[in-house]
């Protein structure tokens, strides 16, 4: 208390009371010199602390960047504090300020939303670097959550930078943000196929494979009587780390264990039925046997040599569509 | 096989064939499992490393995915305020750990046990487990030393109800793991709740004739300080 006493004193002093300039006094001065060192001071606290705090989240340049703005902003309001103590009219300068505040605002309008977007995002978290995620049509890898744009790549290299307000707007979804995740293949077999001996070997198989998690368990059953097969519903979950590797190498490993087994995936296939005029109608006759069925296809799926041209006799010419002249 | 060798060395028996021999300025590991891989790999060092080869905590195979092991068991009921002491196998992987200047590496892990994943809680926010599925016991029972171990599981019911209990999962960072006659952990849990229950290792051995295996998860040892894992999604 006394200090203050003692503060107060010394600035009332004739010496910092008499007018230096105009009606500007010493004592006003060194207030304003006082309140800068004071702002100086609060800046580089505040800083360096937040300097610190984001350290291990924000990338260096993007740190920089912030602390130099929260140091010049704190520096700022400590002169727009100070600056009563000068006489400086700023109603002037207020106005030219507010105009150019409004041309930098507009102008830079998707900056600042790009910023603050940016901030929401080291602090919400939701994606991280490494991680698969789409991001509207884009699915990429992030590679650097930056203050303004977040970068990655595409799965064909491809570098792709989207701006963070995009990100913060837009639904992303991102494939590895949970601990584990489901994938599911199709298998289709013939109808001749024992469905539930199929069922025994795709879950013996998922059993035997160490990323294919125990719980949650596999789900393995007949979905559909199909067309050409009968289909079979293969569900399992993997860790998010590893499941693409397993989702690759799974559906090899099935059916190669299903034909192993004697088990084939059905081609599509069509039986044809044909009534004779001169038998009865009412009794259809099979063409072909079932097992002929394939026999026929594969002989028809061979690849075919063209056709041999004839040789025609001279007094007929081979018609080969309309000239250019026909056409007119 | 488990012990500590100077290099170069060799162990032999009918499953396994471990080497460390000096090849010019280099030493070569090999590993040979019959009907397996064989794993070659290069050292270089002076020669004056140590190699130790014991079991690590099971939770590197086939890929460090996670460090928590999961055991499952046949459903036990526990009384109310109850403590009663169970023995669990659990999968065993075998370390070739190099030392050189007072830092140690894994040169090597290898296991003969068949190896499983499983999930922990939700997908959301649960966690990734080695999964072993175990018969319980009443004592120590005899195994294969270099397949499975012996997992000495005290289980205090805290709660005034019946605990039903079928499973236990343990965080690889705290695992106290010796060897002897078989492979031992002792661990430690405690049923808080009807749905969350806590799981502490005991850094003892089963005997006096037991050795500590070299850990490869390390952890800060602040002895006032107990590392456990909560067991918030159910026992």
């Amino acid at each position: 208390m006394s200090d203050i006493i003692n503060t107060s004193i010394i600035f009332e002093s004739s010496i910092f009371a008499a007018p230096v300039y105009g009606e500007t006094t010493l004592g006003n001065i060194l207030w304003f010199i006082i309140i800068l060192i004071l702002a100086v001071i609060i800046a580089k606290i505040i800083s360096l602390n937040l300097s610190r705090f984001l350290k291990d989240r924000v990338r260096k340049n993007d740190l920089n960047l912030i602390t130099k703005a929260i140091y010049w902003g704190i520096f700022f309001i400590g002169f727009l504090i100070a600056l009563p103590n000068l006489p400086v009219d700023l109603s002037g300068l207020l106005v030219a300020g507010g105009v150019f505040g409004i041309i930098i605002g507009f102008a830079a309008q998707s900056v600042v939303s790009n910023l603050i977007s940016g901030i929401f995002l080291i602090f919400e978290q939701p994606l991280k670097i490494g991680d698969n995620v789409l991001i509207e049509d884009t699915l990429i890898i992030v590679e650097d959550i930056r203050i303004f744009s977040t970068i990655g790549k595409t799965f064909e290299g491809i570098y792709v930078r989207i701006p963070n307000e995009k990100i913060f707007t837009t639904t992303i979804t991102n494939y590895v943000a949970n601990t584990a995740r489901r994938f599911e293949y199709d298998v289709e077999i013939r109808y001749q196929d024992d469905a539930s001996r199929a069922i025994q070997i795709i879950e013996a198989l998922i059993e035997n494979e160490p990323f294919c998690l125990k719980n949650p368990g596999p789900s393995v059953f007949v979905d559909e009587l199909a067309a050409d097969g009968v289909m079979i519903k293969t569900r399992m979950w993997a860790p998010s780390e590893v499941w693409w590797d397993i989702r690759t190498t799974m559906l090899w490993k099935i059916k190669c264990a299903l034909e192993e087994d004697g088990m084939e995936i059905p081609f599509p296939q069509r039986t044809l039925w044909l009534n004779p005029d001169d038998e009865d109608p009412s009794t259809p006759k099979l063409i072909h046997k079932k097992d002929h069925v394939a026999e026929v296809r594969m002989h028809t799926c061979k690849p075919q040599h063209p056709a041999q041209e004839k040789n025609l006799p001279n007094s007929i010419i081979a018609y080969n569509g309309p000239d250019e002249s026909d056409k007119d | 096989m488990y012990g500590r060798y100077e290099i170069p060395f060799e162990y032999s028996d009918d499953t396994i064939n471990l080497s460390i021999t000096e090849d010019g300025d280099f030493f070569r590991y090999i590993r040979k499992i019959p009907g397996g891989e064989t794993i070659l790999k290069t050292l270089l060092t002076t020669g004056s490393a140590v190699v130790a080869v014991n079991p690590i905590e099971p939770v590197n195979l086939p890929k460090k995915v996670t460090h928590y092991l999961e055991i499952e068991f046949t459903p036990i009921l526990i009384e109310p305020e109850g403590i009663k002491i169970i023995y669990l196998l659990f999968p065993i992987e075998i370390g070739v750990i190099v030392f050189g200047n007072k830092k140690m590496e894994a040169v090597d892990t290898f296991s003969f046990c068949p190896q499983k994943y499983s999930l922990y809680g939700p997908s959301g926010g649960g966690v990734i487990t080695k999964y072993f599925a175990s018969d319980i016991y009443s004592s120590p029972p005899e195994t294969d030393r270099y397949c499975t171990g012996v997992l000495r599981l005290e289980i205090q019911n805290k709660t005034p109800e019946w605990a039903n209990i079928s499973k236990t999962v343990l965080d690889g960072y705290s695992m106290k793991i010796y060897f002897g006659p078989y492979v031992s952990m002792l661990a430690c849990m405690k049923i808080l709740t009807p749905t969350t229950a806590e799981t502490e290792f005991i850094r003892n051995p089963a005997a006096s004739d037991f050795q500590k295996a070299v850990e490869i998860y390390h952890t800060l040892n602040i002895p006032s300080i107990k590392r456990t894992y909560l067991m918030e999604w159910g026992y």
